[in-house]
């Protein structure tokens, strides 16, 4: 996996550029950017270019070929079990790095989802994370900085990952094949991520999305009906209602857009849906109606029931 | 020699080159100078700030062959193990990875044997808030009256998880937080010795990303000495570290008191191609407001603000067109977003809605105006008398009242209309209800909010709002049938149930026995209402203190 192979981040590719060049390599790396973003692509060509000949991976000697599947002795990978990254994960990693390495220059891990690290095992890792035995290196990636401890960030020198351009979403997506329309759009809903571009040509989401958005618009308390069958078709899986949740953001973000006079809108194709809703509502209830996602979405990410989150959801939306 | 991080290649070895923290050093050195060294040591302080380094000063003065010194030599054998890490009579402790009471018993047993080397036996024992419970306990009589070769340091950014008993067993010190300057004297010193061409602003900037800590501001160096080389452009630190440019501030604030929208989004857009992060911008914005704040409030802010005499002057310019209140609620908002983002993935949009609402904020009047317009409406009231009972002080419940007449007026008309059509009489309905509830509580609270349209002995027709869940609901074959049996029951005859969707402009039609509990909850409200205002206490009260009633509520 060579460093051109990653879209966008010239700022974080060129840093680890420099420091394989001079070979100041530090010893413990955070990446912080959205999902789908290239994080762990960028982690891989670095461990790639280190473990290979110091520069660029080639991409076919016995090394390269077995860091891309995964089965290289000298990396590890810490992801979460569950929910969390629980201690034990910590303490056998910790015995895994004592040893030397098996054939590398030095030991490397990757934890994946480094803020679902709890509190016992954050600790645990502050000494390792500190001063690694041998010439160890810790590459620890993260969507969500704030929710890592201060004491973890400042012992790792940090590299931000920027949002990937929609232009550069739309090239990357128009050159695997995917018609110039739905690129379009979906570079757009993706929000910076190309894992999000990517998930959403995949689940066919651009066409579905405007039954979805005109079945929830409406909705009303009159007929009560509609309102369960929907929760309950887009309720069944956690998955789903997620997306459903981000649909809807997307769409109420353009309203206000659209409100506000600005007119550089997502949703492309439903410009004349979004200019009807637009036409019968406010700003201050569309800032409701957004308000009142973002909290069914605090509501799941704590494990609530979807269907009922839905339900109560759709209820709030229609009152209003 | 494999290359090792600024932090920890230039990890302090004396007291002397430990920054920031002289009034420790000079404790600790003065305590082993005059022979009075506790045998328990807590440090405490944020992250960063020099507790595990002077943990191990502290360790290799204690432990010096050249006698207990306020400084160690650094060259004999007893110094350099402790540097490496390998002295056999230092342990150093890692408290989150060997947190169990198990490991404080090992320790213990341990503890009896004198030093192999080295004058004492040193435990430094790092992160100590993570040990467990039972470990603190197990290690309460031992931290209490160790042996006399024995010394015990714990090191922390958590004190307040620690227990009080192994608190008050310990010699506190707390460590403070890096001044600016300090930082930068150290950075200075470092780029000097590493060779590093860089200038003083540069590594203010660097310096202010630490944040207080040392260890961050060499990470952060570290980060851009990475992606600069050996010779550091001022430019390439602000890219590098997402500084945000104070352009963008300004322009901010600008289309905020502006009340412009479009502006608005265009800024965070331009945020976002930029590469800076959404938070990190929203916290950059609520000091640049607080800035604002400080520049109305205080005549010389430029002791009180790190920042050149232009931003100054602009800032003062800008501060002029907003009210003190307004930025105040302006801040507020910020914060409530800013926590918000951290928990969230639409945190571009949480700042966008967030700006919107600053924007549409009504300009906040002053205090002191409202109440010179308060003393004004005060005057012209005590003119002109009222007539008593149109000035009814509460508007909820003078519209409550007028409702609850005019519904009241129509219930009694209704009655009049559709007597002859209520044979089974009208009691009959609320009797009814009560024994479906008693029998079947669904169908009960259902049948509550359907209006008897007609109820007489051969037939029953219950109205309902169309679509909803109640008619929905009682159409179900079981419910039919379970009301079908109740019914038979209660009326001894067999009449027809008729479950009626009516249109919402239902007016003229009996009313519900929800509507009517309601109905008579206002009445009752009312009429408490109409005590309350008559009684001669209240009426006194109202004029000893030129008062308004607000809220009545039974107790």
């Amino acid at each position: 996996m060579p460093f051109s192979d990653i879209i966008g981040q010239e700022t974080p590719v060129s840093v680890l550029r420099r420091s394989l060049a001079t070979g100041k390599i530090a010893h413990a790396y955070i990446f912080d950017g959205i999902e789908g973003c290239g994080k762990m692509k960028t982690a891989m060509a670095f461990i790639t270019a280190i473990f290979c000949n110091g520069t660029e991976g080639c991409g076919h000697c016995s090394v390269c070929r077995r860091l891309a599947a995964c089965q290289h002795p000298d990396l590890h990978m810490v992801e979460p079990d569950g929910a969390f990254i629980k201690i034990d994960q910590i303490r056998n990693l910790q015995k895994e790095l004592s040893y030397r390495p098996y054939e590398a220059k030095k030991k490397v891990c990757i934890i994946e989802a480094a803020d679902k690290m709890n509190l016992s095992s954050a600790n645990a890792f502050l000494k390792t994370l500190e001063e690694p035995p041998g010439d160890a290196l810790l590459i620890l990636l993260t969507s969500s900085l704030g929710s890592i401890l201060p004491t973890i960030l400042s012992r790792c020198q940090r590299l931000s990952f920027s949002s990937i351009p929609e232009a550069a979403i739309e090239a990357y997506l128009c050159g695997t094949g995917i018609p110039e329309e739905t690129a379009r759009i979906a570079a757009s809903l993706a929000g910076g991520s190309l894992k999000s571009a990517l998930e959403i040509t995949l689940e066919q989401t651009v066409p579905n999305r405007k039954n979805l958005l005109e079945r929830t618009i409406a909705l009303s308390l009159s007929e009560i009906a509609p309102l369960f069958e929907l929760a309950e078709e887009q309720g069944n899986d956690r998955d789903k209602t997620l997306e459903l949740l981000d649909i809807l953001t997307v769409f109420w973000r353009d309203v206000l857009l659209l409100l506000s006079g600005s007119p550089q809108v997502a949703n492309k194709d439903l410009l004349p849906l979004l200019r009807k809703e637009a036409d019968r509502t406010s700003l201050e209830k569309v800032m409701e109606r957004i308000e009142l996602v973002f909290r069914s979405r605090q509501a799941l990410q704590r494990n609530v029931n979807p269907r009922l989150a839905l339900e109560v959801l759709f209820m709030g939306l229609a009152r209003s | 020699m494999s290359y090792l991080v600024l932090a920890r290649k230039w990890r302090p070895q004396t007291f002397g080159d430990l920054v920031g923290q002289e009034h420790i050093c000079r404790t600790l050195q003065n305590a082993i100078e005059s022979g009075r060294v506790a045998h328990a040591f807590l440090f405490t302080g944020a992250r960063g700030v020099g507790k595990t380094t002077a943990a191990r000063i502290l360790a290799k003065a204690l432990e010096c062959e050249k006698g207990q010194k306020t400084e160690p030599c650094n060259v004999c054998p007893s110094c350099s193990s402790i540097t490496a890490g390998n002295a056999a009579d230092v342990f150093e402790i890692d408290g989150a990875s060997n947190t169990g009471v198990d490991d404080i018993r090992e320790l213990r047993e341990n503890i009896k044997y004198l030093p192999s080397s080295c004058r004492f036996k040193i435990f430094i024992i790092d992160e100590v808030h993570m040990l467990s419970i039972s470990a603190f306990n197990a290690l309460l009589k031992t931290l209490e009256e160790p042996p006399p070769h024995v010394k015990f340091i714990f090191a922390t950014t958590e004190p307040h998880k620690i227990p009080v008993t192994i608190l008050s067993r310990c010699q506190r010190f707390d460590f403070k937080r890096i001044p600016l300057q300090k930082i930068v004297a150290r950075l200075r010193y470092i780029s000097e010795q590493e060779k590093i061409v860089i200038s003083d602003l540069a590594l203010t900037t660097i310096a202010r990303k630490g944040d207080g800590s040392m260890r961050d501001a060499l990470s952060t160096m570290d980060q851009v000495l990475s992606f600069c080389g050996d010779t550091v452009a001022e430019n390439e630190v602000t890219a590098l570290l997402g500084v945000v440019d104070r352009r963008l501030l300004f322009e901010t604030a600008l289309a905020v008191f502006a009340r412009e929208y479009p502006p608005l989004f265009d800024i965070v857009k331009r945020v976002d191609d930029q590469g800076y992060n959404m938070r990190q911008y929203c916290q950059e914005l609520i000091g640049h407001f607080r800035n604002l704040v400080m520049v109305r409030l205080t005549k010389n802010s430029s002791e009180l603000l790190d920042l050149a005499e232009g931003e100054l002057t602009e800032l003062a310019g800008q501060a002029t067109c907003v009210q003190l209140e307004d930025l105040q609620r302006h801040i507020s908002i910020l914060l409530k977003a800013e926590s918000e983002m951290a928990s969230s993935s639409f945190s571009r949009l949480i700042l966008e809605m967030a700006l919107v609402k600053m924007s549409s904020l009504a300009p906040a009047v002053p205090v002191n105006e409202i109440l010179a317009r308060i003393k004004g409406l005060e005057g012209l009231q005590t003119n002109c008398r009222p007539p008593a009972g149109n000035s009814s002080p509460g508007k909820p419940s003078a519209a409550g009242s007028l409702a609850s007449e005019s519904i009241n007026s129509t219930i009694t008309s209704k009655t009049t209309d559709k007597a002859p059509e209520h044979t089974v009489a009208e009691g009959e309905w609320p009797a009814f209800v009560a024994y479906v509830k008693e029998r079947k509580a669904r169908l009960g609270s259902m049948l509550e909010s359907g209006r008897p349209l007609l109820v007489s002995a051969e037939s029953l027709r219950i109205g309902f709002p169309a679509g909803s869940f109640s008619l929905i609901s009682l159409k179900d074959p079981d419910a039919m049938q379970a009301l079908t049996e109740l019914t038979r029951q209660f009326f001894r005859t067999n009449p027809t149930i008729e479950m009626v969707s009516l249109s919402v402009e239902a007016a003229d039609l009996p009313p519900s026995l929800l509507e009517e509990k309601s109905i008579e909850a206002n009445r009752h409200l009312a009429e408490l209402e109409r005590e309350a205002k008559s009684h001669p206490t209240v009426a006194t009260a109202l004029e000893i203190f030129g008062g308004k009633i607000v809220e009545i509520k039974e107790i």
